[in-house]
């Protein structure tokens, strides 16, 4: 069966081509009524299904010719319209002659149904009659008419009901856009703005002409244009492109706006024509955002660092057993997971140290009991490996509304190793603290030591009779003892860290001392003259110096010792006098040797006489000479204590003065000795030889000094722990005078003509004698009568040595 | 003939310078201390005075070897000074007192003998 299909539109032929085609039928196709006529008139058709609505020939009118055409008139005619579907259309369409009036759009099962029913009648020949179509022309034209104007009313009236309509959703449209939050844009496809919204121009600042105008160089941040002019190219070329993107606009002062942009391409009949954007001000949100952002950032570092951190954070229930609601992952530190305690695998209250369990629960109780709000405790845990740790509890008490407590929030800190530290500490303190003491103790015992040493040695400064300054390199006073302050007339505290001159007063001997110390020579020695106590005889006193040095040998003060010497030089004027007085001694004799002997040798004229009275000077003379000789080495050997040593015996006191006496008595006439002694004999431990030349010394005075000769009366006896000797004379006497110098070298009470010989030197060997055996000698006169010299010696007991023997013997016996 | 005076404390010297200058033919006075040397000096005028340093009495042989030599009556007098050898002060003392010459002792009598007569011209 072959069909013509007639509609303006390629879409519609094509699709009912398609079907029609697939259930098997025979399609032809035609744009307009001319084409379709033109067709039938070349082929022939069983049916036509024509649109209304057609260019240069209507639906209508193509069914009109076909059915007022002879040839044409069987063919089954089909309206298949969308426009003309009023009844009176259908009426109008169907008076004209056609079979069916399809409105589109129609199902296509519908459809074929409908043309197959059609088919079936055409093919058995029972369509209906040809209808007769109008045959007045003129009723046709005028009905044509209608229905044209009809429709063309009805196409004004829909025409002007859209136009409200499009006008009204224009104006919702309008307000819509007008009232958006968000900033619309449209631009053309040269780039440039065609429409904004009031938002626009209160997000940007500028005005509606101004977009217009704008420049999207102007309006887009520098950074963000090139992305934004990719995109705008790319979707006004069709190109699939992000819908949304963020990028920045500047206002019209150059301030930055964050914004979120929604475009689409508008197309009209599927040319694009430009892009529309709806633009969000999303500063806000983008701040909200960086701020959330930085927010979360930071709280993901404080995350780290907490669980990075050993300060485990936990959360107890105040029930029974505390159990754990919370703990940091960081409790892995001590072995065990929060899931072992949030488990209930591991009580919190097992992990605490047996021995602290007690203590801790009873700390908690008490804390909660008096109301705090927190505490601190410090107790031991176990870890999950069985190890110990020391931690160190801050917890918070969490109460409710009611003051019941709810919670305790705790962080805790391992601080074994700071607690094993301290241990150490302590101990190493205490061991230092020992150490310490100990060393004190050795200082202390150095230091009192040293004190002692020093106060020592400040005792010897201070009694050194001699007077010791220490100067420094620049002459000032550094070190002064009491002599010396004594000596110089200034006290040290006035004297210490001034120029030496300031301590010296006298000018004379500070000019001295600062010419030694200016010297600096190693050593230099002054005399210089004091006030002594007697104002006709000064003190002589000497100061030497000596440089002290350091280690380097660099000199660093001078040392000067100032010593009395006035007794030195008072003993050197003695010695050289007593040398002077020596000499004169033994030129005497020899003058006398020398001379007559000369004489004698020399003169023939001398006579008998004074020849023998020439040769008994020169012999006299020569005995003297060796006497004074032997005296004066004696002297010297005492003096110089060499060869002077006691070689004591023991021997009976009787005995010793009895031997000496008994010699004068045969010697002298002119003299008695009566000798008066103890009448137990009494033991001496002397130097028998030299007491007896004593006795002799004594006695030879006693006998020259009473020439007219006279008792002299020896008296010995025991007075106290001393053996007494006295000699009495009853001789020329003695004058006080005379008496002082008794004993003194060289002294000769009469040194006149007549004069006994003598050394001058008897009583000095006497002296020195008796005092070597630790006694005395003392010498009473009264002139022109008598003079007795008296001398003690201790008698020593030598029992000790005596015991032995005695004990020895009684042994022996 | 010359008066010499001879002073010495000690006798045996006095005798010995008499008996050395005895055959000389000197006119010898005899002193045996330094106050009796000037009252000697000033009342015989000796030509020459022997005199020992060392003696004692008010004043020593020096100080009386002074008086003497200041005294207009006496100091035309020559004075020998007696020392004890080695005392080389009192030979210098000596001359600065006044005295001509010096002499040691312990001495030759031979060497007395030409000093006074050196002394003496």
């Amino acid at each position: 069966m072959k069909i013509l299909i007639v509609d303006d539109i390629k879409e519609n032929l094509y699709m009912l081509e398609s079907l029609l085609r697939g259930n098997g039928y025979e399609v032809e196709s035609a744009a307009d009524g001319v084409e379709a006529l033109e067709k039938t008139s070349r082929e022939d058709f069983d049916v036509i299904i024509s649109d209304i609505l057609m260019p240069r020939m209507d639906g209508f009118q193509l069914c009109r010719e076909v059915k007022k055409n002879k040839k044409l008139k069987h063919i089954a005619f089909i309206f298949y319209t969308a426009t003309y579907t009023d009844t009176r259309d259908e009426e109008f369409a169907m008076s004209l002659g056609a079979e069916r009036f399809i409105v589109k759009p129609t199902e296509p099962d519908v459809f074929m149904e409908i043309l197959s029913d059609v088919a079936k009648s055409h093919a058995m020949g029972t369509l209906k009659e040809p209808r007769s179509t109008i045959e007045n022309e003129t009723v046709y034209l005028r009905e044509y008419n209608e229905r044209l104007v009809k429709k063309l009313e009805d196409k004004m009236l829909a025409l002007e009901r859209s136009n409200t309509c499009l006008k009204e959703s224009e104006e919702k449209y309008r307000e819509l856009i007008d009232n958006a939050n968000d900033a619309v844009i449209v631009f053309e496809r040269t780039g440039y703005i065609s429409f904004v919204n009031p938002k626009f121009c209160e997000m940007t600042g500028y005005s509606v002409d101004e977009a217009k105008k704008l420049n999207l160089k102007r309006l887009v941040h520098p950074d963000d244009f090139d992305m934004c002019i990719e995109y705008l190219e790319k979707r006004q070329a069709g190109q699939k492109v992000p819908r949304n993107y963020e990028f920045r606009l500047l206002t019209k002062e150059g301030k930055t706006v964050y914004i979120d942009n929604n475009a689409s391409v508008l197309k009209k009949e599927g040319v694009i024509t430009g892009v529309l954007t709806i633009v969000r001000d999303i500063t806000a949100r983008k701040r909200a955002k960086e701020e959330l952002r930085e927010a979360s950032d930071k709280r993901k570092e404080l995350e780290v660092i907490v669980n990075k951190s050993p300060a485990v954070a936990f959360l107890w229930r105040a029930t029974e057993n505390w159990p754990v609601e919370f703990v940091s992952d960081n409790v892995q530190q001590f072995g065990y997971t929060p899931g072992d305690f949030y488990s209930g695998r591991i009580l919190f209250v097992d992990t605490v140290h047996p021995d602290d369990r007690e203590r801790v629960a009873a700390e908690v109780a008490k804390c909660t009991r008096e109301g705090h709000k927190e505490f601190v405790q410090e107790y031991r845990i176990i870890t999950k490996s069985g190890g110990v740790r020391v931690l160190d509890d801050h917890t918070w008490v969490r109460r409710d509304s009611n003051g019941l407590v709810t919670h305790y929030q705790g962080i805790v800190l391992d601080i074994t190793r700071r607690k094993r530290a301290e241990e150490k500490i302590k101990e190493h303190s205490r061991n230092l603290e020992r150490m310490v003491k100990k060393r004190t103790r050795e200082l202390n015992k150095a230091l009192t030591y040293t004190e002692q040493a020093r106060s020592r040695i400040d005792g010897i400064i201070k009694s050194i009779a001699d007077g010791l300054i220490v100067t420094d390199i620049y002459n000032k006073v550094v070190l002064m003892n009491r002599a010396a302050e004594d000596m110089l007339g200034v006290r040290l505290s006035n004297a210490i860290d001034r120029p030496i001159d300031f301590a010296v007063q006298e000018k004379t001997l500070r000019e001295k001392v600062k010419y030694t110390l200016d010297k600096k020579a190693a050593r230099y020695q002054f005399d210089f003259e004091l006030p002594g106590p007697d104002p006709r005889h000064p003190r002589i006193m000497r100061a030497i110096t000596s440089v002290i040095q350091d280690k380097k040998g660099k000199q660093t003060g001078i040392v000067m010792i100032i010593h009395d010497v006035t007794h030195e030089r008072e003993t050197d004027k003695l010695k050289t006098e007593f040398i002077s007085t020596t000499a004169h001694e033994l030129r005497t004799p020899l003058t006398t040797i020398r001379g007559f002997s000369e004489i004698l040798l020399v003169r023939d004229n001398i006579s008998k006489e004074e020849r023998k009275k020439f040769l008994s000077y020169i012999n006299k003379q020569a005995v003297n000479l060796s006497r004074i000789i032997s005296d004066l080495l004696n002297i010297s050997r005492i003096e110089s204590g060499l060869g002077f040593s006691l070689n004591k015996v023991k021997c009976s006191a009787d005995e010793t003065i009895e031997s000496v006496i008994s010699d004068y008595q045969t010697m002298s006439s002119k003299h008695s000795f009566d000798v008066v002694l103890p009448d137990k004999s009494v033991e001496l431990f002397i130097d028998k030889e030299k007491i007896g030349q004593v006795l002799t010394n004594i006695l030879d005075n006693a006998i020259n000094y009473s020439p007219k000769g006279g008792r002299i009366l020896i008296v010995g006896e025991v007075v106290g722990n001393d053996f007494s000797v006295s000699v009495e004379d009853q001789g020329i006497g003695m004058t006080p005078e005379q008496v002082d110098k008794m004993f003194h070298k060289f002294y000769r009470a009469d040194t006149s003509d007549a004069a006994p010989e003598g050394t001058g030197l008897g009583m000095t060997i006497v002296k020195y004698i008796v005092e070597a055996h630790g006694g005395n000698v003392w010498v009473d006169s009264e002139t022109g009568k008598w003079t007795r010299v008296r001398f003690t010696i201790p008698i020593e007991s030598h029992k000790r040595k005596r015991g032995s023997k005695v004990a020895k013997k009684n042994h022996d016996s | 003939m010359k008066k010499i005076l001879m002073v010495d404390d000690q006798l045996e010297v006095r005798e010995l310078v008499e008996v050395t200058l005895r055959a000389e033919e000197y006119q010898i006075f005899q002193a045996v201390s330094a106050e009796e040397a000037v009252e000697i000096a000033r009342s015989e005028r000796p030509e020459l005075i022997i005199m020992d340093i060392m003696m004692p009495g008010e004043f020593d042989g020096l100080e009386a070897v002074r008086i003497l030599k200041t005294a207009p009556e006496t100091k035309e007098c020559k004075i020998i000074i007696l020392t004890a050898m080695g005392q080389e002060t009192d030979k210098t003392r000596g001359y600065e007192a006044g005295a001509d010459d010096y002499f040691v002792k312990p001495f030759s009598p031979l060497d007395l003998i030409r000093k006074v007569e050196e002394v003496l011209g």
